[in-house]
C-alpha cells in the first residue's frame, strides 16, 4: 500500500482509554472523528448485520484489550504437515482487501482492531518464552493480519524488535505486503529477526490482493531491509492456477532472486490456494469478478477447498524449477501440505511438524 | 378480537396483501374438517366492504371445497395491514414452523408494508430463524421474487436455503431452460448440477443459454431411448466432467486400470476421495468362511498382478505426476 492506511472512523472500548498506545494511536490520528464506547461486543454485533460488514470493518478502527491470550501455536490444517510455528495475536484484521484472506471467514470481528494492553504481551511472551527455552521457537505476528500494515499508527514493530533481538532461542518473523518498513529500517538487525514478505505474480497481486503495493514495490522494500543487515523471507502463499500462471510465477521467482541474496534468504514458504467452504460464499459475494474459485478445488483431507493434488504438484515442481540453483541454499517448505507431496517435490519427507522446525531453524543454528 | 360466523363467498380470495402460502396440499384438511369441523377459527378483517383473510388461507379453501356455507371466524378490527400481516404471522406461529417458501413471502410482504430493511432484519429475521443480515435478507427476497414453476420445484423437492439460493443466481430464461433436468434429480445433485453449471460459465465466459444449446447436451436432451432420470443424470455428469477435467480423467483410467486387471465385481476398491490421501479402501462381503478365504486368495492374487501398481497410481500418462 503506498499510502499509509488511515481509517475513517475510530471507536475506543472505554476501558481501554488510559493505554499510552491508546493515547499514540489517538495522536496520530487526531483528524478522523472518535467515538467511546461501552461495550465493544455490541458493535462488532451492530457491523455484522450490514451488508458488507468486512469492507466497512476495514474502514473502522477498533481499540480495545486482548481479553485471552496473546501468543498460541498456529492451528495449522488437520490431515497435512505443520512447522511448529507460533503466532502472537497483537492487532487484528487488515486494511488491504485480498479476495482469498482466510480472515474474511475466520474472525467474527470485522473491524481493525488494535489490542493496547500490551504490558500483558510481554509478560505472557516471558513465560512462554521460559517454558520453551530448550528449542528453538518459530513465532511472528502476521497471521491473523499484516504485521507492518498499520505501524506508522502504533509503532508496534519497534516494540517487537526490541523485544525479540536479545532473544537467542527465538527466530521472530514479521510478514507483510506492504512497504511499511521505516520502523524496521530504524530498529537494529539481528540474526533472529526476520523480516518476510508475502509474494505473488504480478497479474495476482494487481487483481486479488486490493491495497497491497505491486510486487516490484514489496521487493524493493525487501532489498532495503536486506541492505538495513536483516535477513528476510518470502511467502508465495496462496499461489494461484490462472492462464498463464506458469510465466507469471517464473517472473517472480527471477525478479526475486536478481533482487535479493540468496543467503540472506531465511526460508520460503510455498502453499497453493486452500480455504474452508463458507468463505467461497464471501468471495462470490464480495470479488464476483474474481476467477479464483473456478479452478478444479476439491474437499482436502481437513475440508478445504484446495487443488486437487496432481495439480498441486505440478504448481510446485514448478517452483522448484524456477528456484533453479538458489534452492540449495534457501529452505523451502510447504505450508500445509502432505507427505507425499513434500516426497514428490523436495525429495524429502518430514516425520511432522518439529522435524520441520528444525530444517527451518538449521541456519539459524549453524550461524550462531 | 371478535368472533362472527362469516359467510364463505363474501371473503375476497383474490386480494392475497396477507397471504404467505401457495404451495400446499388441501386433502388431509378437507378430511379433518369434513370430520371433526373446524377447530381452529381463521382470521379476517373487513377492508371497504371486502371481507379479507388475514391467516389460515388453507383453512378457509378447504371449507370452501367442502361448500360450507359460513364459518366461524376472529375478526382483527384495526385498519392498519401491517398490524393484521404482523398477527398473523404471530398467530401461525404458535402452532406451526414456517416453510423455506413461506419465509420468503412473508419477508417480501413485509417490505411491501413498507417495513425498512434494518427493522426486519433485527424484528423478523430472528423470529423466522433466520442469521440476522441484510445478505440474508437480500436471498430471501429474490427466493420470493422467482417464478411460480421455479417456486412449485423448491416446495414439491422440498429444497434446501443452498439450492433455492443458487437458482436465484440464474436468469429467469436461463431457470426455464434448466427446470426439466432439476426436476427429475435429488437435491444434492440439483445442488451440484447448478453449481458446477455456474462455475463453468463464469470459468469459461461462456452463457449458460450457450452452454446447454451446446450440441453434447441437446444430443442428451433429444436422445429418445432416454427417460427423464437417465437424462438429466447424464446432463449433471457431462456438466461435473466439463468442470472437473483433470479429476474426471484421473477417475476414468483408474476404472479403466481396474478394467485391465480383471477386477472383480464383488470386491470394491476405492482410492481415497479426490486421490487426496494415499490409502485405498477394499471391500467385500462374505457369507462363510470359504467365501472369505477366496476373496483373499483373489485379492492376493491381484495385488501380485504386475499391472497392480498402474492401478495405485492411477495417474494418467499425460499428467505429470
Ligand atoms: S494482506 Fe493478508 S491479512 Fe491482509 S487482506 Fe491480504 S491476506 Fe488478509
Amino acid at each position: 500500500m503506498s499510502n499509509p492506511y488511515f481509517p475513517k472512523q475510530i471507536f475506543i472500548d472505554k476501558k481501554s482509554l488510559h493505554f499510552p498506545l491508546t493515547e499514540k494511536i489517538l495522536e496520530r490520528t487526531s483528524h478522523i472523528p472518535t467515538e467511546i464506547i461501552e461495550n465493544a461486543q455490541d458493535l462488532i454485533s451492530d457491523f455484522g448485520a450490514k451488508r458488507d460488514p468486512l469492507l466497512l470493518g476495514k474502514q473502522t478502527l477498533l481499540i480495545t484489550q486482548q481479553r485471552g491470550v496473546f501468543v498460541k501455536p498456529c492451528p495449522c490444517t488437520p490431515g497435512y504437515i505443520g512447522c511448529n510455528y507460533f503466532i502472537i495475536n497483537t492487532d487484528l484484521n487488515c486494511p488491504l482487501d485480498c479476495t482469498y484472506c482466510i480472515l474474511q471467514n475466520y474472525l467474527d470481528n470485522p473491524l481493525i482492531t488494535v489490542h493496547v494492553n500490551t504490558e500483558n504481551l510481554w509478560h505472557q511472551m516471558d513465560l512462554f518464552l521460559s517454558r520453551h527455552r530448550h528449542h528453538i521457537i518459530r513465532i511472528g505476528t502476521g497471521e491473523l493480519g499484516d504485521s507492518l500494515v498499520l505501524d506508522h499508527l502504533t509503532d508496534r514493530s519497534k516494540e517487537m524488535l526490541g523485544y525479540f533481538k536479545e532473544k537467542k532461542n527465538v527466530l521472530f518473523e514479521l510478514k507483510t505486503k506492504t512497504t511499511n518498513i521505516a520502523n524496521v529500517l530504524e530498529s537494529p538487525p539481528s540474526e533472529t529477526i526476520i523480516i518476510a514478505w508475502s509474494l505473488n505474480s504480478a497479474r495476482i497481486a494487481q487483481e486479488e490482493e486490493r491495497g497491497a503495493p505491486s510486487v516490484a514495490e514489496r521487493l524493493e522494500a525487501a532489498h532495503s531491509v536486506m541492505k538495513r543487515g536483516y535477513r528476510v523471507a518470502f511467502h508465495f502463499d496462496p499461489i494461484i492456477r490462472y492462464p498463464g500462471w506458469e510465466e507469471g510465477y517464473a517472473e517472480v521467482v527471477d525478479q526475486m532472486l536478481t533482487k535479493i541474496e540468496t543467503q540472506k534468504i531465511a526460508w520460503i514458504s510455498l502453499g497453493s490456494l486452500r480455504f474452508p467452504p463458507p468463505l467461497k460464499e464471501v468471495i462470490l459475494k464480495r470479488f464476483p469478478q474474481s476467477r479464483i474459485l473456478y479452478e478444479e478445488l476439491i474437499r482436502g483431507k481437513d475440508g478445504k477447498f484446495r487443488y486437487f493434488k496432481p495439480l498441486r504438484i505440478e504448481l510446485y515442481r514448478n517452483f522448484v524449477k524456477f528456484l533453479g540453483k538458489a534452492i540449495r541454499d534457501i529452505p523451502v517448505y510447504f505450508c500445509m501440505e502432505s507427505g507425499d507431496v513434500w516426497k514428490k517435490v523436495l525429495k524429502k519427507e518430514p516425520k511432522g511438524k518439529e522435524e520441520v522446525e528444525t530444517y527451518l531453524s538449521l541456519p539459524f543454528g549453524d550461524s550462531r | 378480537m371478535k368472533s362472527e360466523n362469516i359467510k364463505l363467498d363474501i371473503i375476497n380470495i383474490k386480494d392475497e396483501r396477507f397471504r404467505i402460502s401457495y404451495y400446499f396440499d388441501l386433502f388431509a384438511l378437507i378430511r379433518s374438517i369434513a370430520e371433526i369441523g373446524l377447530i381452529h377459527p381463521p382470521v379476517v378483517t373487513h377492508r371497504k366492504g371486502n371481507v379479507l383473510i388475514v391467516t389460515g388461507w388453507k383453512r378457509v379453501l378447504a371449507c370452501q371445497s367442502l361448500s360450507l356455507p359460513s364459518i366461524p371466524c376472529f375478526v382483527f378490527e384495526g385498519q392498519d395491514d401491517l398490524e393484521a400481516f404482523r398477527l398473523g404471522l404471530q398467530e401461525n406461529l404458535t402452532f406451526r414452523t414456517f416453510t423455506l417458501l413461506e419465509k420468503a413471502e412473508i419477508l417480501s410482504r413485509l417490505i411491501q408494508l413498507g417495513v425498512t430493511e434494518n427493522d426486519v432484519v433485527k424484528g423478523e429475521l430472528s423470529l423466522l430463524e433466520i442469521p440476522q443480515t441484510l445478505n440474508h435478507l437480500d436471498i430471501y427476497l429474490d427466493i420470493a421474487a422467482l417464478e411460480p414453476e421455479i417456486k412449485a420445484i423448491i416446495h414439491s423437492k422440498n429444497m434446501t436455503y443452498p439450492v433455492a439460493q443458487l437458482l436465484t443466481e440464474y436468469s429467469e430464461e436461463e431457470r426455464r431452460l434448466l427446470l426439466s433436468s432439476l426436476h427429475p434429480l435429488g437435491q444434492n445433485k440439483q445442488k451440484e448440477l447448478l453449481q458446477n453449471l455456474l462455475e463453468v460459465s463464469k470459468r469459461d465466459h461462456i452463457p449458460v443459454q450457450d452452454i446447454l444449446a451446446g450440441e453434447d447436451i441437446q444430443r442428451i436432451i433429444s436422445a429418445e431411448n432416454l427417460s427423464p432420470l437417465q437424462k438429466a443424470e447424464e446432463i449433471r455428469n457431462l456438466i461435473q466432467r466439463k468442470r472437473y477435467p483433470t479429476l474426471s480423467t484421473w477417475k476414468d483410467t483408474f476404472k479403466s486400470q481396474k478394467k485391465d486387471l480383471e477386477w472383480p465385481d464383488d470386491i470394491k476398491i476405492e482410492p481415497s476421495p479426490f486421490f487426496e490421501g494415499e490409502e485405498y479402501t477394499v471391500q467385500f462381503t462374505f457369507k462363510n468362511s470359504d467365501e472369505y478365504k477366496k476373496k483373499l486368495i483373489k485379492l492376493n492374487e491381484l495385488v501380485s498382478h504386475k499391472k497392480i501398481s498402474r492401478l495405485l497410481k492411477s495417474s494418467p500418462k499425460k499428467n505429470n505426476e
